[in-house]
């Protein structure tokens, strides 16, 4: 049996590791509310970008732009992995390096070749031994920012349009709560026709179009890649601070758990002690009194 | 003065709402300025300073590419990045910074 010391020593461990993992819990939490703040902007800003896709869609053949022209075969193909830089989330990470490898091996996937590029530490730890990178963003995915999204959004469109790559893909974590969270791949190019809204509204002739309108249309194109790299690194973003505060929540309850067991067995070695020195003194008065 | 309603909207968010009498924009081909009245307009805007004129002063906005929409309601300003500037000349450097990121590679 452990001496009381120890006993003690494991105690003010075992308090320690309960008040970090209470901080990090609250710390995820603050975070977490921020990114879902940062979410609903960026809706904002996503339905006003669709409806003017959409009007301007409407009277302009848009499936003419390269963004959505469909390769003749597609071989090869560029996967972003949008993954958190730090660990202490649960199965976070894992889940979605569980759902990629099984999505690389399914059958209509035998014939690429791929290649990846990552935002965010953990995806790139693991991956970078067993695939092909492309790139590596460092330091994004804590607080991702709109230009964040334009870089890595200008890489990506560089590469489709440069005709390195047929196809690109995105792998996040989709954000459903902060209990839960889901792996998802979506093809982000080329743009799928039928994801541009065409609006019933079209533009009135009085409007003064400057430059024409497929230019405008051209413009506002690219902005849907980033849009959906952004709205990638936020739901991951808020997936991990979820996935965090969860985590740690039940860190936080499992050492407490632990304190309770310990204390009592401290309390038990402490009275033991007791015992044993009493009956040291009994036995030695009485070993006196001959 | 007539103002009208101008917002600047980006993905971080509404970088700017409220009345404003003129606005000067980086237009994809030149700067220009709207006033109260203008026509219904749909025009490009590349990286660059935005000025708009409140009733409080002058205030200057960097903003990235996007469109703008002039109606007889209200002119938007739909851009992908947007950021408050003290100091006019600040822009200069974001733009610069933006074309390092995406610019030619």
């Amino acid at each position: 049996m452990p001496s009381l010391k120890e006993y003690k020593a494991k105690l003010a461990s075992l308090a320690n590791t309960r008040k970090m993992t209470k901080t990090m819990k609250m710390v995820a939490a603050s975070k977490l509310y921020r990114t879902m703040d940062a979410q609903r902007k960026a809706l904002h800003y996503a339905e006003k970008l669709s409806e003017m896709l959409g009007r301007l869609a409407a009277s302009v053949d848009h499936r003419a732009h390269p963004l959505l022209q469909k390769p003749a075969e597609t071989k090869r193909s560029l996967v972003l992995v949008v993954m958190s830089d730090k660990g202490m989330c649960g199965g976070f990470n894992n889940n979605l390096i569980k759902h990629l490898s099984r999505w690389m091996h399914m059958p209509q996937q035998q014939e690429k070749n791929f290649r990846f590029s990552f935002a965010g530490r953990r995806g790139w730890l693991f991956f970078r031994n067993r695939v092909a990178v492309e790139k590596h963003y460092e330091g994004i995915t804590q607080r991702p920012g709109p230009s964040d999204a334009l870089h890595i959004g200008t890489d990506l469109r560089q590469a489709f349009l440069g005709g390195a790559v047929d196809e690109v893909y995105i792998a996040y974590n989709h954000f459903i709560n902060p209990l839960s969270q889901r792996p998802v791949i979506r093809k982000l190019l080329p743009i799928e026709p039928q994801s541009i809204a065409v609006g019933a509204r079209q533009i009135q002739d009085n409007y003064i179009l400057e430059p024409k309108q497929a230019e405008l249309l051209a413009t506002l194109l690219p902005k849907i890649v980033d849009f959906e790299v952004y709205f990638a690194l936020l739901e991951n973003a808020a997936g991990e601070n979820g996935a965090r505060m969860t985590a740690m929540d039940s860190a936080t309850s499992n050492a407490s758990k632990m304190i309770r067991t310990y204390t009592l067995l401290r309390n038990r070695a402490r009275q033991a002690s007791i015992t044993k020195e009493l009956i040291e003194i009994v036995s030695g008065a009485e070993a006196l009194k001959g | 003065m007539s103002t009208f309603a101008f917002s600047i909207l980006s993905p971080s968010g509404k970088a700017f709402e409220g009345r404003t009498s003129s606005v000067m924009l980086p237009g994809a081909s030149g700067g220009f300025g709207i006033l109260s009245g203008h026509a219904p307009m749909i025009a490009a805007v590349q990286p660059g300073l935005a000025t708009v004129r409140t009733e409080e002063g002058e205030r200057f906005f960097y903003t990235g590419e996007g469109v703008v929409e002039v109606t007889r309601e209200a002119v938007v300003l739909l851009v992908d990045e947007s950021k408050a500037l003290e100091n006019p000349s600040d822009s200069k450097d974001l733009v610069a910074e933006r074309t390092r990121k995406t610019g030619a590679r």
